[in-house]
């Protein structure tokens, strides 16, 4: 029988702290109230955007570990990622944080993919406290995949505004009282021949309807609060709610499906189709939801990061662009 | 889930872009753009000594300095977005596409920053620009040759 | 209501842009009537022309006309044919024909100012040299 990906956790390891931190642009957002820090500046106070990336990580980073009353010795793995080449940002925050570290690379996934890893880190028991998450900077992924930030070129209504922003948790043993990781879906590699690198939602969609039926059909009978996918956008998701509508998996006892990049600037039509990048999920989830999570406000969440895996090389060579989507089930007792 | 399928619901939910709509935004931007070139042109005549035939060349340095002044404060995008291929034709977008290059790749210094990148964008409008005038300019060549034109 | 009247005050506007009246100015230093009558109704032949302005001096004839909106495809040609008529109708003048903008402007400022000889004969240097500028 071929594999679902679908995993539970027994030993239901406990999110005890999270950070998020944002860029100044993002203090529109309706989640505003949930991040702990918001830039003034872009670049974070550096002379490069990179520079300013990386010190976005390890500033949000340090902000986990302090507020959770823990010390960076105490950590076991950093396990982080963001989507510049090379993820550089996110290895020279390493250097500063000097914890043992692994990168990780999803897209935009990687806000859930290095949770799920981090929770078989705990599962093992050989570990204590691994810290997981992922950011993106907008000018630094705008200039890597799209135009230069200054040049005038139109985007279509599908098009997303890549996030400046990093969310980072840590997993440690079950705690009462925090959110621990119920079950985790890892996803595979889905392409539909999407072509346009200004519409990633509808790139991604089948892949985040491909894991949320899978995870779905390994949990019957669980009522979630709500399903939310991490950045399809407006477009993505009205075609992710229309794939949902059209098969089976309406029947399954979720009714409220919600998107993070869809919600996450509210309705400025600047942002056209809504937010993308690994700061998006990142800072939705272990912002506004993880707070959400832990003043019990919700009791069963399942959360859906997507990422679409292509380079800009790739596409020019005419390549499709093919997507992941990682689920993982977040509980509250 | 076949993709062909998937593609026809895709075309069915993704938002259309308002092409006429664009179009006539587009025709405004190109048209502002192009009335302001005029008139910095006919500044050139009337208080300098240049004549139509002369004036064309500042005139178009003056427009790329005013999109450089632009494109440095960030408005320039703005027009892109509203004006789209209106912003993009006139002489205007190509110095934007130079300027924001330039601007982007400063990080990486002068030489292998700036100097390597600044017509990333541009380039193919230089390349293509010189290889079609050169094709263009072969066949009138052999037609005035063969007697079926004149220069 | 206001549309309206947008409409129609664009409509007026586009209407007397389009039948502007065919002026013609000259200057000649001897002020031969004749002369003036003979390069008017070479102007007035062509339907092309929306303005002309003409220099006579000591044998030489500057011209500079300018076409019609529409017909600025045409430019070159009307030129071309413009010069044709009046080298023929002079044929005893050094005749030069312009239709660039500037020449137009810098003859009608030589027209209003009636200037002397002597600085008629640098002004019309001036205005030749400038229309051979090439770039």
């Amino acid at each position: 029988m071929k594999k679902t990906g679908t995993y539970q956790f027994a030993s239901k390891p406990s999110i005890v702290s999270t950070a998020v931190s944002v860029g100044p642009l993002e203090k529109v957002s309706p989640f505003h109230p949930h991040f702990d820090f918001i830039y003034e500046d872009e670049r974070i106070g550096q002379e490069t955007n990179e520079k300013g990336h990386s010190q976005l990580i390890e500033d949000t980073c340090n902000m986990a570990v302090t507020k959770g009353g823990f010390q960076l010795q105490d950590i076991d793995l950093l396990l982080a990622g963001d989507l510049v080449n090379e993820m550089t940002p996110t290895n020279f925050a390493a250097r500063q944080l000097a914890t043992p570290f692994m990168g990780m690379f999803s897209a935009c996934a990687t806000s859930v993919s290095s949770l799920i890893t981090a929770s078989f880190f705990l599962e093992t028991k050989l570990m204590d406290k691994v810290m997981f998450g992922a950011a993106s900077q907008h000018n630094a992924v705008e200039r890597q995949f799209r135009y230069p930030i200054e040049y005038g070129a139109q985007k279509p209504p599908t098009g997303q505004w890549t996030v400046t922003g990093g969310g980072y948790g840590i997993l440690s043993h079950h705690q009462t009282g925090k959110p621990y990781v119920h079950s985790a879906t890892i996803g595979q590699v889905m392409d539909c021949e999407c072509t346009d690198p200004l519409d990633m939602g509808s790139a991604m969609a089948p892949a985040a309807f491909d894991t949320i039926q899978k995870h779905l059909a390994q949990n019957k009978g669980t009522s979630y609060d709500f399903v939310m996918t991490g950045d399809l956008g407006k477009n993505g998701f009205s075609i992710l709610q229309e794939l949902i509508k059209s098969s089976g998996v309406s029947s399954y006892l979720v009714d409220n499906y919600r998107d993070a990049g869809a919600e996450f600037y509210g309705n400025e039509e600047k942002f056209l189709s809504g937010a993308s990048g690994a700061g998006c999920s990142a800072t939705v989830y272990y912002g506004p939801i993880y707070a959400e999570l832990l003043a019990g406000k919700w009791k069963k969440i399942l959360l859906v990061a997507t990422g679409a895996l292509l380079s800009p090389l790739s596409f020019q060579q005419g390549e499709t662009i093919p997507c992941i989507a990682h689920a993982v089930e977040l509980s509250m007792e | 889930m076949d993709a062909e399928s998937y593609q026809k619901t895709v075309d069915q939910i993704a938002p259309k872009r308002p092409v006429l709509l664009n179009c006539m935004k587009a025709f405004l931007t190109g048209g502002i753009i192009c009335a302001i070139g005029q008139l910095v042109s006919f500044v050139f005549m009337y208080f300098f000594s240049f004549t139509e035939r002369t004036a064309s060349n500042p005139s178009v340095a003056t427009m790329v300095f005013l999109s450089m002044v632009l494109t440095g404060f960030g408005i320039y995008k703005k027009i892109g977005q509203f004006g789209g291929a209106g912003s993009a034709v006139p002489v205007t977008g190509f110095g934007n596409a130079v300027i924001s290059a330039a601007i982007e790749h400063k990080s990486e210094g002068f030489i292998l920053g700036v100097g390597v990148n600044m017509f990333k964008l541009a380039g193919p409008v230089i390349v293509y620009g010189v290889f079609s005038a050169f094709v263009v300019a072969l066949i009138k060549t052999i037609l005035v040759k063969m007697g079926v034109i004149s220069w | 209501m206001m549309k309206k009247l947008w409409i129609i005050s664009l409509i007026l506007l586009g209407v007397a842009g389009c039948s502007e009246e065919f002026k013609v100015s000259t200057y000649h230093v001897d002020d031969d009537q004749q002369e003036i009558e003979t390069l008017t109704k070479v102007f007035k032949d062509n339907q092309n022309l929306s303005e002309a302005a003409a220099v006579f001096f000591d044998h030489q004839l500057v011209v500079s006309v300018q076409v019609q909106q529409m017909s600025k495809f045409k430019k070159e040609k009307i030129r071309k044919s413009i010069e044709k008529k009046v080298k023929s109708a002079f044929p005893d003048h050094d005749v030069y024909v312009s239709s660039d903008l500037k020449i137009t402007w810098e003859l009608k400022k030589i027209i209003d100012e009636q200037p002397t000889t002597d600085e008629l004969k640098k002004d019309l240097k001036k205005v030749k040299a400038l229309a051979k500028e090439e770039t």
